[in-house]
C-alpha cells in the first residue's frame, strides 16, 4: 500500500513536471516566434528599401504590429501558465 | 489579370521605385510570378488553420482522451503556437511573392531576389546587352492562365535573366524585344 502510495505520488510529480516542462517548451517557442517576428520587420524594411511601392508602408506597420502582437502572446501565455 | 492590390504586372507604375534607380530611368514593366503559383501555399495554410477543429473531432472518433489528459492552458498554448507558426509561414509567402520581382526599365533589366530571410540578390543586365529573348510557356497552368518564362540571354555579368512564371510572357518578350530597339536606336 505505502509503495503503491509512494508510486503513486511519484507518478503525479512526473505528470506535473512533465506539463511544466511543456509549458516551458511553449514559451520558448514563442520567445523563438518573437525573435522571427523582430526579423520580419528588419526584413521588411530591407524589401522595402529595395522595391518601394504604394502599399509599401502599410507593408512596414503590418510588421511592426506582427511584432507587438507576439509580445502581446507571449505575455498573456505566462499568464495563462503561471497566473 | 491582377488581383487588386497585388497584381503581378504593372505597365509603368507611377509610385514605384527600386534601390539604385537613376534619376532619368522609369519602370516600364513591374512583374512578380502569376498570383496561380501561390495556390499551393495557399491551400496548404487554409488546411493548417483549419486543423485545430478537427482535434475535437479526432478525440470524439478515436476516443482517446485527449481533453481528459492535457490542461486546457497547456491545449490553449499549443494551439495559439501553432497559429503563431501558420502566421508566419504565410507572412513569408506573401512577402516573398509580393517583392521578389522582375523589373524592366527603359535602361535595363533587374531580376530582384529575396531567397531567405535577410538575404537579397539582384542581378541586371543594360538593355544594349541583350542577345536573345524567348519566352515559355508549358503545362496547364501556363495555358489556362497565360503564364510562362521569359529568358534573355545577355553578354553582361548575369548572363543570363529569367523571369519565371509571369503573366502574358509573349507580351513581356515584345515589350523587352521594343524597349532593346529604342535603346539601341537612341544610343545610335
Amino acid at each position: 500500500m505505502l509503495f503503491e502510495g509512494s508510486l503513486a505520488t511519484g507518478n503525479i510529480f512526473a505528470l506535473t513536471s512533465f506539463w511544466l516542462v511543456l509549458k516551458i517548451g511553449i514559451l520558448a517557442l514563442g520567445a523563438v516566434y518573437l525573435i522571427f517576428s523582430l526579423i520580419v520587420v528588419r526584413q521588411v524594411s530591407l524589401m522595402v528599401e529595395t522595391v518601394s511601392t504604394e502599399l509599401a508602408p502599410f507593408i512596414r506597420a503590418l510588421s511592426v504590429v506582427n511584432a507587438g502582437l507576439t509580445a502581446g502572446v507571449i505575455i498573456l501565455l505566462v499568464g495563462l501558465f503561471f497566473g | 489579370m491582377h488581383l487588386g492590390f497585388f497584381p503581378a504586372l504593372l505597365d509603368k507604375p507611377a509610385r514605384v521605385r527600386f534601390v539604385h534607380q537613376e534619376p532619368d530611368e522609369y519602370i516600364e514593366l513591374l512583374l512578380r510570378r502569376h498570383w496561380v503559383t501561390n495556390v499551393r501555399w495557399v491551400l496548404a495554410s487554409a488546411l493548417a488553420l483549419f486543423a485545430p477543429f478537427l482535434l475535437p473531432v479526432i478525440d470524439r472518433v478515436f476516443n482517446v482522451g485527449f481533453s481528459v489528459m492535457v490542461p486546457l492552458e497547456v491545449e490553449t498554448g499549443v494551439i495559439v503556437l501553432w497559429y503563431m507558426f501558420v502566421f508566419a509561414s504565410i507572412i513569408e509567402n506573401i512577402l516573398f511573392w509580393y517583392f521578389n520581382t522582375y523589373i524592366v526599365t527603359n535602361k535595363r533589366l533587374i531580376d530582384v531576389d529575396f531567397r531567405s530571410l535577410l538575404y537579397r540578390d539582384i542581378k541586371e543586365a543594360q538593355l544594349s546587352d541583350i542577345e536573345g529573348i524567348s519566352e515559355q510557356m508549358s503545362g496547364i497552368l501556363g495555358s489556362l492562365f497565360n503564364l510562362g518564362d521569359v529568358i534573355v540571354e545577355t553578354a553582361a555579368k548575369s548572363q543570363r535573366i529569367e523571369f519565371l512564371s509571369v503573366p502574358n510572357p509573349d507580351e513581356v518578350a515584345d515589350r523587352i524585344q521594343d524597349l532593346e530597339g529604342r535603346y539601341k536606336e537612341d544610343v545610335i
